[in-house]
């Protein structure tokens, strides 16, 4: 849950990386790419702004419209999540297309 | 069960079995290797790539969970990264085990899930110039 208000709340929410701007909840989130899809985006890694309540799919769709996300699987500090459930206090996002090990 | 996890841009060098008690009756390894042929076409190597935090949770989660059906003592799994050139070793596994079968089934599903859901990628040196050409995502 994402306290509100306060002097305590608000070191509570500095710490968790998310900043109350005009009444508005604001954080840092790293986007991090692989793969076929590192290569179609042009990045490993960057950093977007976002909302808590926003979903990885709101978030990965303002940064790169074009990209298809059919086939991609997405992790929420690295562990595999649905791409429409608002991420709280996150820290990264992981494009994952599908993988081949071994 | 001991579990040990590594991720290495250098040929894999395979470490010493040490069994960690005198009841130990099956060691099993496994190693994947680079194949010449791949869609009709000789491959010199393959680039690999991998999401390492989330590839050690990922794998740690796996090896537990088949720890319990199938009871094993100890894993070792080394997984290199970058290029590695055909006829060479991108993975090696080793299960140590009291018997032979639940040491086997426990390397087969974890080849399995290993392939489903550890973020771990390989590429050919056409697929990386294909998604060159596929560019047309935005990026910051």
């Amino acid at each position: 849950m994402i306290p509100r208000g306060g002097d305590g709340q608000r070191e509570c929410l500095a710490d968790a990386g998310i900043s109350n701007l005009h009444g508005k909840l604001r954080m840092q989130i790293r986007i991090l790419a692989f793969a076929h899809t590192r290569e179609q985006l042009g990045f490993h890694e960057t950093t977007v702004e976002c909302a808590p309540g926003e979903s990885p799919r709101a978030v990965v769709s303002r940064l790169a419209p074009a990209l298809d996300l059919t086939g991609l699987r997405v992790a929420v500090d690295f562990e595999y999540r649905d791409w429409d459930a608002p991420m709280g206090a996150a820290s990264e996002i992981a494009l994952i297309p599908p993988v081949s090990g071994g | 069960m001991e579990i040990s996890i590594c991720f290495t841009h250098d040929a894999i060098v395979i470490p010493p079995a040490v069994l960690p008690t005198r009841e130990i009756g099956a060691c099993l390894e496994f190693q994947g290797i680079v194949r010449e042929m791949e869609g009709g076409a000789a491959l010199a190597g393959l680039r690999y790539e991998a999401h390492e935090p989330m590839a050690v949770l990922q794998l740690e989660r796996i090896f537990d969970q088949l720890n319990v059906v199938h009871p094993c003592a100890a894993v070792t799994f080394i997984h290199r990264l970058g290029w590695v050139p055909t006829g060479e070793a991108s993975l090696y596994v080793r299960v140590l085990a009291a018997h032979r079968g639940p040491a086997l089934r426990f390397m087969g599903e974890f080849i399995d899930r290993m392939k489903a859901d550890a973020p771990i990628w390989k590429m050919t040196a056409e697929a990386l110039r294909d998604a060159h050409g596929a560019k047309g995502a935005k990026s910051e």
